[in-house]
Order: structure tokens, then sequence, then C-alpha cells
């Protein structure tokens, strides 16, 4: 058993850190903030140097690793900033259903304008009445001779908005049974005539991030845009939650580094009663408690990210690291607000953000119950 | 009997104030340890930079050479190798710590049997050792370091430690050192000097300057503090991180290879305070200084000081003077 | 043009506290950021910009421990052909002269058209090892230099003086220059740049091969010794205002208002 990082996974950390550094600023953060605003300059330098899209093949615009180099990036840019990190961690979302089962025409025309910053995609899953169950899709792909014709609406979709393709999962056999058997997913880009979507509304966190509504009405897609196998859909997008579900833990895992970062630098500057905050008890506690909250998830998240990459799927692992990153997003971030006092409930001091950005890493991909249910069902398999 | 040597700086036919500061150093020493301070000039024609210093020195030698005109490694050391022979042992020679004594003090050392310290705050000798004290770690330590000098030893001096020294009673001598150049094969040559763009601000006429440093973070919050700025009625200036990102231009920039400033009030910010930008702030009447790290540097050269996060401070002063007007 | 650049990790201390040991020998390290020196990186950005320009390669070099190819790796992936490491072990590393010593014995082994490294190391600012490794190497050299032309078989430059000005200077090559900051913009490190990585090997010397006995290069052999460290003396405090950034902003009109 190794716990250390390569020489080359070392250099990736220390290269997304620099560049997060260096590109990335707090009053530019709280701006893009308020206006709702994706951080496009940071998202197209990050893709020249090769940030996005770490994990795709090299022949489609990627570099040819792993989850678990993505993982690092992913980490090191939420570390820094919990809004851009995240808006940068989910351009390429759900790309990855092309890269694991697309024909090579599709990866090439949409991996790789992802990778070099040409496209965001998105993934259209949950729809208004298919939340965390998309066992039954409402939205509708029929064949005909040379398209399919998709009619529906899908809710919450990330990137929604500004996405220049979407992954979407449709019905295309309504009496399938069991119904998740008559599923496909086909890729439909944003300007098809038919298709609209709408910014949902303000949110509590990822501000930065598009969340939409999207509904197609009489779209036409070509037959090649499927993906992968047809009536597979349902399993193709199970399949990428098991590794999303890393990718998010990583953005939570980020999130309550950063979080931490800033009380504990807090906590070392800041006196009351006389003393530092770090001299108090209390605080050595919650300091203590964060950092090894921290460090826990952190080894979950790796592991799942070493066991993706080692080619074996283990639904349960990657649901405990997002239960886990992610409930150590929001307990971290919280304590962080705490330990700022009042000063902490400001948007000037960032840990409110990270608060408010944690989250939602406990309720997309997944919500925590959802992770404790897959975690449950592999530990109790139901005998047949 | 060993002496202590400062060699005059001088550009475009003007003495450097720093050699005056090397020469209260000399002066100092000369008293503590018996030994002679005395100043040396190179250049084409010497006459006037000695006249000058021997207003503040006992002794001045000179050696006058065409070469001599403009400033180059090369053809200083061919003259001051064998200088350095005839100084005798234990003799110490100063320079500034500047674009000239960090060209020419080490290469000097290289070439002689002579040990070099750099960018000396303080000097002492112990013996045959010569001690400096050096700020060092972005001015956060102060290090002790020492060379055998028994043979002697070369010193470039950190600028803006000493003050210039009150004139001689009487006039100090004027000699030439005669010393010929060794013979060299010229592998440099001085093509000229370029004057920085002049720029549309002159910093050195306001009398109210607010400086931006590394603080600033990122050239989006440039117009920010501009805006500031202008609101309070001061002139924008800055210390180097924000030129050598090229956020504003090289006329802003305050500190030694920037502008030297005076203005009434110097509200510096995000400015951690290198001794090579404080060295650029000549007589301020009020300095205010802001700054989130309690241990900045520039605390310690400020009259007045907040540790604040730089945004939050412009933000309240930016709100105050809006309600005012 | 073949291009040699020497480089130093370094804390990163502008932001950051730092602590004395309780020996007054060094300081506490644990919690700074190591990494290259900023200095050296304008110097990597300058070569590789050189050798994009006018062809040839580009080594780096840094006498340090394995700890240290970090920097190495990182100036081969930014576009660094080569890079070597000079086993630090019987260095005196606080003494420039030792560095230059080390330095200049492995540029005598090679022969490069041009050395640079930075104008000093954020550390202890000697801004020394430059000009005495050119000495060593009894080769011209310049400081503090802000941008270089290459012109046939001469290279000519300009370095930054006092008060705003500069100075242009000719050199015949091989030259050795030191870089000042500013002088570009140095690059990212690219996550294709680390991939490149891979295939390079990063050669360690010893000093025994370079020609080096350890008294010459160790503490005995020292001409520069570093004795000990101590915080600055507490000096001129400014008189601090405190209070909510309100609070603070008022106070700070009112000064200004009295005086300008």
């Amino acid at each position: 058993m190794e716990f250390e990082l390569t020489t080359e996974q070392k250099d990736i950390q220390q290269a997304a850190r620099e560049f997060a550094e260096g590109e990335f600023d707090r009053d530019k953060a709280i701006q893009l903030e308020k206006d709702h605003a994706y951080p496009r300059d940071i998202w197209k330098k990050a893709s020249e140097l090769g940030f996005v899209g770490i994990h795709f093949p090299e022949e489609f615009g990627g570099q040819g690793m792993g989850v678990f180099e993505n993982v690092l990036i992913v980490e090191e840019f939420c570390r820094n900033d919990s809004g851009i990190g995240t808006a940068l961690a989910l351009c390429d979302f759900s790309s990855e259903i092309i890269m694991r089962h697309g024909s090579a025409e599709q990866k090439e025309r949409y991996l790789s304008a992802v990778a070099s910053g040409r496209m965001i995609s998105a993934g259209a899953f949950t729809e208004p009445n298919h939340g965390s169950d998309i066992t039954l899709m409402d939205t509708r792909a029929e064949r005909k001779s040379d398209h399919w014709l998709i009619n529906g609406t899908k809710t919450f979709i990330t990137n929604g908005a500004m996405a220049d393709f979407y992954i979407v999962l449709c019905q295309v056999e309504p009496d399938a049974s069991p119904t998740y058997r008559g599923m496909s997913t086909i890729i439909v880009e944003r300007n098809t005539e038919g298709v609209d979507a709408e910014e949902i509304g303000d949110k509590m966190g990822i501000r930065m991030t598009s969340t939409a509504e999207i509904s197609f009405s009489n779209v036409e897609a070509p037959l090649e845009n499927l993906v992968g196998e047809d009536k597979k859909g349902f399993y193709h997008v199970l399949e990428f939650f098991d590794e999303s579900r890393i990718e998010i833990a990583a953005t939570a895992l980020g999130i309550a580094q950063g979080a931490f970062d800033r009380a504990l630098e807090y906590a070392k500057e800041r006196e009351q009663f006389g003393r530092k905050l770090s001299d108090f008890q209390v605080t050595r506690h919650k300091l203590a408690d964060m950092a090894t909250t921290i460090e826990a998830a952190r080894l979950v998240t790796y592991k799942a990210a070493w066991n993706f990459d080692k080619g074996r799927i283990d639904p349960k692992l990657t649901s405990m690291a997002k239960y886990l990153a992610a409930r150590a997003a929001v307990t971290v971030a919280d304590e962080a607000v705490q330990i700022y006092g009042g000063y902490g409930y400001f948007t000037d001091n960032e840990v409110e953000r990270y608060y408010r950005d944690a989250k939602i890493s406990e309720i997309y991909e997944g919500t925590k119950e959802i992770q404790k249910n897959t975690i449950a069902s592999q530990l109790i398999k139901k005998g047949k | 009997m060993a002496s202590v040597y400062v060699i005059a700086e001088h550009r475009k036919g003007e003495l450097g104030d720093v050699t005056l500061e090397n020469i209260a150093l000399a002066k100092e020493l000369g008293e503590k340890y018996g030994l002679a301070p005395k100043a040396i000039v190179l250049a084409s024609s010497a006459r006037a930079f000695a006249e000058e210093l021997a207003d503040y020195i006992p002794e001045v030698l000179t050696i006058e050479d065409p070469s001599l005109e403009n400033f180059l490694y090369e053809d200083y050391a061919a003259f001051l190798r064998p200088a350095v022979d005839m100084f005798g042992p234990g003799s110490i020679v100063l320079c500034p710590h500047t674009a000239f004594g960090m060209e020419l003090m080490p290469r000097l050392s290289a070439e002689t049997s002579l040990p070099c310290i750099t960018d000396v705050t303080e000097l002492e000798l112990d013996g045959t050792r010569l001690r400096a004290k050096r700020s060092i770690y972005n001015g956060k330590i102060v290090s002790s370091v020492s060379v055998d000098a028994s043979k002697g030893a070369l010193v470039t001096v950190r600028t803006g430690v000493y003050q210039a020294p009150d004139k001689l009673s009487a006039r100090g001598t004027i000699e030439g050192l005669g010393v010929s150049a060794e013979p060299v094969r010229k592998k440099t040559e001085f093509i000229g000097y370029r004057e920085a763009p002049a720029g549309e601000v002159d910093i050195t006429q306001a009398s109210f300057l607010l400086s931006i440093g590394r603080g600033i973070k990122d050239e989006e919050n440039i117009p920010r503090a501009a805006r500031l700025a202008e609101k309070m009625h001061a002139v924008l200036s800055c210390s180097r991180p924000v030129v050598d990102k090229k956020w504003l231009g090289k006329e802003r920039q305050v500190g030694t290879s920037g502008r030297t400033v005076k203005p009434k009030v110097y509200l510096a910010m995000g400015i951690s305070g290198a001794f090579q930008h404080i060295a650029g702030v000549k007589g301020a009447g009020v300095f205010i200084a802001v700054n989130r790290d309690p241990k900045a540097p520039i605390f310690r050269v400020a009259d007045y000081g907040v540790v604040e996060d730089m945004f939050k401070l412009m933000d309240a002063l930016e709100e105050k003077i809006g309600g005012e007007r | 043009m073949d291009i040699l650049v020497c480089i130093k990790k370094v804390p990163d201390t502008a932001d950051a506290e730092v602590i004395l040991r309780s020996d007054g020998k060094g300081i506490e390290e644990e919690d700074l950021a190591f990494g290259i020196n900023e200095w050296d990186n304008y110097a990597v950005e300058e070569a590789i910009r050189l050798k994009e320009k006018e062809g040839g390669k580009v080594a780096v070099v840094t006498i340090g421990t394995g700890d240290d190819e970090d920097i190495l790796r990182r100036c081969l992936a930014m576009g660094a052909d080569d890079a070597y490491r000079i086993d630090s072990s019987p260095f005196y590393m606080d003494d420039p002269y030792s560095v230059a010593k080390g330095l200049s014995a492995f540029a005598k082994k090679h022969s490069f058209d041009l050395i640079m490294t930075g104008v000093m190391a954020g550390d202890m600012s000697y801004a020394m090892t430059g000009p005495l490794t050119a000495g060593m190497l009894g080769i011209p050299h310049t400081t503090l230099v802000t941008s270089i032309d290459v012109k046939d078989g001469n290279i000519s430059v300009t370095r930054e003086l006092e008060g705003g000005l500069e100075e242009s200077v000719r050199l015949e090559l091989p030259a050795l220059l030191t870089i000042q900051t500013g002088i570009n913009e140095p690059r990212y490190v690219s996550i294709m740049g680390i991939r490149k990585v891979r295939s390079k090997e990063i050669p360690v010397l010893r000093a025994e091969e370079l020609g080096l006995s350890a008294e010459e290069i160790g503490e005995q052999g020292a001409v520069l010794e570093l004795e000990s460290l101590e915080r600055p003396p507490e000096g001129k405090e400014a008189e601090m205002i405190s209070g909510s950034p309100d609070e603070i902003a008022e106070k700070i009109l009112e000064i200004v208002k009295g005086v300008v």
C-alpha cells in the first residue's frame, strides 16, 4: 500500500495550484457570483493548459490521464475558490458518457471541443417529475426514418443555459419492462430548433454556473447522435454517476479544504479577550475536528478515484466518497463561518460563500440519502 | 596602514548621493578601527567629482582614463584589480549596493583574492574577521555573516541606511592613484542610456500618493484603486510587483529602480515594504501603511499602520468620500 | 543557441510569517511553501523564449537534494530540454562562493552560449551567484537585465539602473546574464508540459565528478560564513489605527485632510 502521490501527480497538483493562485481572485469571484456569470476567460485559459478533460484520451484532445489526476485538479481549484473551482470542474459535465460509450465521430466532434475550451457540455437527466428516481422518463424520443424526434422537459440541468450540447436521457420505449430498459442517451445541440433553456432562478450557491430548465419541443436530432447502445441509456447514465460522484466528491473536498485554510489563518490572526482565537481550546478542538474530517474524506475520495482508474466499478465506494466529502464540505464550511463569527456572515470573508457552495454537493448527482441507499443496497445484497 | 575605500558612483556627469552615504560608513569604521577613510573616483575626467567629495572625506584618489566615462565592469576592473593589490592587507573597499555595485563587486571578488559581502546594513571588524548584518527573507530576518578580511574585503552597502556626513572643516586632499590598466581584450561594450518613458503622470511632484502593491492581486482591481485615488485627489503610484506584471506603467513605480517621491501624504496599500521600495519614499510628510500582515516590514517605517484587508478599506474610504460630496 | 539557467528553490516569505529556529541558525520551514526563486523563474521563461526564437536548447541546473527536483521538472514542463541536479550534500549552501564553484564547474563541462540566473534569490538576497560564476568562468556578464536581443554572436541587453533609467550593453558570447523580474510574463505549467517530463531523466552529478573537493565547497572552504540569524530590531513602530473599516477610513481621511 502506498499513500504517496507520484512525482507527476505532485507536479499536476502544483501546476493546478499555481494556475489557481495566478488566475482566481476573490473580488473577481464575488463579482461573478453577483452577476451570475461564468468565469469564461479563466475557463478558456484552463482549457488551453490541459486542465480540462485531463482524463480524456489523447486522440480526442485530452491528456490521457485518469480520474485521479482530474480529482487533484478539481480539489486544488475548489480549494482556491469554491465558486470558480466548481464552475470549471463542471464544464465537461457528462462528456464522460461520450468518452465511455460514444462513437469515434462523436468523440472527435464533442470531446475535442470540450477539452480545448470550445464547448461546454451538460447532462440532461432530471425531470420535473423524476428527480432522484430516474427509472422512468417523460421525455420521449421517437425513432423516425432519419432522425430522433424529442419532446419533453428537463430541469435542474447544470450548465443548462450555456452548454453547447446536452446528453439527453430519453424514453424511447415507454412500454419497456422495467421502464429503464427503454431509455437511450442522445446528443442534442443547443442551437437545434425546438430547444429552449431557461435559467431557473436565484440559487443558494454555485451561482457562477447555470442551472436551467430545458424544454424539447419537436426537436430533431440525427440518428447518429445516439450515444452508446440503444435502450441502454439508463445504464450509461448510472455508470457515469459512478464516475461523476468522484468528481463531485473532489469539488466538496476542495471546498472543505479551502474553508479550513481560511478559518485556520483567521484563528491564528484574530484576537479576542487578549488572546489569539487559536489559543482557545474551543477553537483548537474545532480545527482538529475539521482537519480530521477533511483527511478522512480525502482518503476515501482518492481511493475511489484510484479504484476507478484500475478499471473497477464500485458504486458503494464512490457513493461513500461523495457522501463523506459532501458532508465534510458542509460541516467544515459551517464551522469556518462559526470561527469567523459575525465577520464570517459577510460576503467579503469568503467563508459564507464556501458554506453556500458546499451544500449543493449533498444534493446534486444524487442526494446524500440516495448515496446511503446505494451503499446500503451493496451491503445488504438483495437475494433473489 | 590599512584603509577603508569608497568607490564613487557617478553617472551622466553626476555623483550619486549614495557615495556620500558610503563615506559616512567609511568614516565611522575609520574612527572605530583606526582605518584611514579614502574615496576613489574612476572617471574620464575625475576632477569635478573629486572636488565635490573632498568636502566630505580627508583623502580622494583619482584614476583617470577615457575608457572610464561610462561605467562598464571590464574597464573599471582593469584598473581596480591592480589597485586593490596596492591597498594593503586589511583594507576594506565599499561601494553602494546599486546597479553599479552589484555589477562590480562580486565579479571583482572572483577575480582577486578578496572576499565580498553584499547588501550590508552594518559592519564590524573582529580581529581579521569582517562581520556584516544583512536583511534577508523579505526583511523579516537579519543575518550576521562574516569573511576573513586579513587580505582585505569588498563590500556593497544597502542604500538609505546611512546619512550623508557633515562637510569637513578642512577640505580633503586630491591625488592621482598611480595605477595603470591591465591589458584586456574587451568583450563588453556600453551602448547608451535609455530613459523610461515619461508617461502621463509625474509622481515625484504629487503631494498625495495612493500607492498599491502586490496586495492588489489582480489587474482587474486596478481601476478600483484608480477610482479611489481620483476621489481622494491623490495620484496613483505602486511598488515593483505591479509594474512587473505590467498592470501600471514604470512611471508610477516608487522605489530605487523607479522614482523617488516626497509627497505630503503617502498612503501605501498592500505593500509589504521591501527596502527597494521604502528607499524611494524620501521624506513623506505622513506615511500611512495598510497591510493584512501585522508583521509586514512597512509598519517599521510608516507613521500610521492599519492591519486590514486593503479592499475592505478601499470600499470604506470610497463610501465615506462619496457621502461627503 | 544553447542556454543554461541556474535555478534555486526558496521559501515564499513575501506573505508568510517567518519564524526563527530556536538555535538561531535558520528558520522554521515546515509551514512555508517552497518553490522556484521568483527571479530564476523569469530567467527560465526568458531562456525558453530565446530558444523558441533562435533555436538551440535550454538546460536548467540546481544544486540541491532530491526534494529540489520538482523545480527542475517544472522547468522541463515549461519547455526546458534538459535538467541536471548537482547533489548538494557536500556543499556549504549558505556560501554563494561554494554555489558558484559548483555552477561554474558544471558549466565548464558543457558548452553553453549563454548562462542565465536570477538577479538574486528571495531568501538570502546576495545577488552574487551570477557575477561570481561568470568571474570563475572568465566570461563577460551583466546584471539586472530587463531585455535581451541576440544578433550575430553578440547579445544586446538593457539593464535596470536607478530612477527609471536603463542602459544598453553589448556582450560577446558566451556570456552570463542575471535576470530582473518583470522582463517577461512567465507561463503557467501546462499538463501537456508535465507529460513531456515523463520521458526526461534528471542526471544527478556529484561534486567529485565536477572536479570539486569537499574542502573547496564544504564549510571549511567557505568564503562567506553565515553565523547567526535574528529578528529585525523593533525600531520605530507605526502608530496602529484600529477599529472597523469604516472607523479606520474616517481616521485616515482626517489625517489626510490635516496635511494635504
